[in-house]
């Protein structure tokens, strides 16, 4: 394979939005104050030693262990479920994602626009029509099946006004 | 020391055999799902297509003979997110189905799966030019001069703009689980946050909201929630119905669709970042958007644990529109809750059949 240009700067593309997402995650740990994450954990763990303590107490050896494990399960879920939604909601959380999505569309948009234009290219050259193209044409049959709606729309308000008209006309008569 | 209750033999006998049959019917249901998968039979309630505007259609379910209302009822959900075959999932857990059976002529709007050609289809074009002709043609068929708007999700912003900018032809007007007060979105309306999102980006990026990232977006809501489900699922395997249902849910709830772009880029900016519509900022078709032009009777139906659309973020509605005749039902469970599932069905359909009977005159 060569080196193309495009690969060097794809490469360079890739490198630069590593070095910035170790930099932006490192920014994030080191803003103070670090969330404890004891805080969250030390309620549900205690939750579960209780329920563990209860199965065993009630008997190990019943069926009803199964339905009691069962309930060990969904607690545990909805303890991890509200920990994460604590730490969901902040807004540290919602700003790293936001950084995230940043790097990643700063990633994911050149090479797109690099892949689109070398496969339209190709396919210019294999004389078949290209996704663009395909869009375009499909977004004017859209349009023109939005004229015809709407010249059929005023054809069906002009008829009912046509046998509106007959109706009073018909009225009128036999009055 | 903790003191042992050990089970009676007999009856520890009989619990044993009780679990083993279970176990081994949640085997074999297991396997079946995983080496014999059966594709669900969704929306089977018969229907008729009414109208075709580019991907949206207006259907109208049922038959003539079993329908007891003039009023009829035209259901607006969600644009983009999910397919609409959640609210007719299948005999017998269909909310299309309950509705038939009360008598009421019911209508659905499915927006359709828009693709890369309607990425400029605006939320404004939505409510002026796709809103407007459905309503016409539900008034058309039904030969009814009124109507019932009954929105679901973000199908209730769509149809309470169309409804505050032509009032007169709405009857009555339902919202079940949709947001009105953006700036108590939950989750969303953090992460949305236009000091976080830049929305231009991504819709410039992508030229639409990919259905993959619409899954990602959920599915951050509440990470537990597949674990849960498949938890529930394998405590349940043995019970066929449960698995009937489980697998059309579960078709329906892993079929994500995408958005047109500039549709999201509206609906994030003017909802989520600017809360336009809570606001009375919102214009649409160069008419300013005023929810107080609203004064038919209203009906709000929050759950209370949804965390898509907490309750009261649906809730606001109750306080901007003028009507004196409103109501605010909070029932239990979440967002899909409302629609499909067996408590939506003891605790949900009959409340919001029963305010729309008293509400849809006689025919």
């Amino acid at each position: 394979m060569s080196d193309g240009p495009i690969d060097q700067e794809l490469l360079s593309m890739w490198k630069r939005s590593m070095d910035q997402g170790m930099e932006v995650w490192q920014k994030l740990i080191a803003q103070p104050p670090a969330p404890d994450i004891s805080h969250f954990i030390r309620p549900m763990w205690g939750q579960s030693m209780d329920l563990w303590a209860q199965i065993l107490k009630q008997g190990a050896t019943s069926p009803d262990t199964l339905v009691q494990y069962k309930r060990f399960l969904d607690d545990s879920l909805e303890a991890w479920s509200k920990v994460l939604g604590q730490a969901m909601e902040t807004e540290g959380f919602a700003a790293a994602m936001g950084k995230f999505m940043e790097q990643y569309l700063d990633t994911v948009g050149p090479v797109r626009k690099s892949l689109q234009s070398s496969n339209e290219e190709f396919l210019r050259t294999m004389n078949l029509p290209s996704r663009k193209q395909v869009t375009e044409l499909a977004s004017q049959v859209v349009s023109l099946e939005g004229r015809l709606e709407s010249l059929e729309e005023r054809i069906e308000d002009l008829i009912d006004s046509i046998s509106l008209l007959e109706a009073l006309v018909k009225r009128g008569a036999s009055d | 020391m903790a003191e042992w209750n050990l089970p009676v033999p007999g009856d520890l006998a009989r619990g044993l055999q009780v679990e083993t049959i279970k176990n081994l019917e949640r085997f074999s249901r297991g396997m079946e799902l995983v080496y014999r998968p059966k594709e669900p039979q969704v929306g089977q309630t018969p229907r008729e297509l009414i109208h075709k505007k580019n991907k949206s259609a207006l259907y109208r379910y049922g038959h003539a003979s079993d329908r007891r209302y003039a009023i009829p009822i035209l259901m607006v959900p969600n644009l983009g997110i999910s397919r609409p075959y959640i609210f007719d999932l299948y005999p017998g857990s269909s909310f299309i189905e309950y509705m038939l059976q009360q008598g009421f002529d019911f209508y659905l709007l499915d927006w359709g799966v828009f693709g890369d050609e309607d990425n400029g289809l605006t939320f404004e074009e939505s409510v002026t030019q796709i809103l407007p002709v459905m309503v016409r043609k539900v008034l058309k068929a039904s030969k009814a001069r009124q109507l019932t708007i009954l929105g679901y999700c973000m199908g209730t912003p769509l149809s309470a703009c169309h409804a505050a900018l032509h009032p007169e032809p709405v009857k009555n007007f339902i919202n079940m689980a949709g947001p009105i007060d953006f700036s108590r979105a939950g989750l969303f309306t953090t992460w949305l946050d236009k000091r976080f999102f830049d929305i231009d980006k991504l819709v410039d990026t992508f030229g639409s909201m990919p259905a993959d990232m619409v899954r990602v977006g959920f599915k951050f809501l509440k990470p537990t929630m597949d674990l849960s489900t498949f938890t529930n699922l394998w405590w349940n395997l043995w019970d066929e119905k449960y698995v009937e249902g489980f697998v059309a849910l579960n078709k329906w709830a892993n079929e994500y669709t995408p958005f047109p772009g500039e549709f999201f880029r509206q609906w994030v900016k003017e909802f989520y970042q600017e809360n336009k519509l809570i606001r009375g900022n919102l214009i649409l078709g160069g008419r300013p958007v005023d929810l107080s032009r609203i004064n038919c009777p209203v009906l709000v139906v929050g759950a209370k644990q949804d965390y898509i659309v907490p309750p009261e973020c649906a809730r606001a509605l109750i306080d901007a529109v003028a009507s004196s005749d409103k109501e605010y039902l909070e029932l239990p469970g979440g967002h899909i809750s409302l629609i499909a599932g067996r408590g939506a069905k003891r605790n949900v359909w009959p409340k919001v059949g029963a305010w729309m009977a008293k509400r849809s005159q006689e025919a």
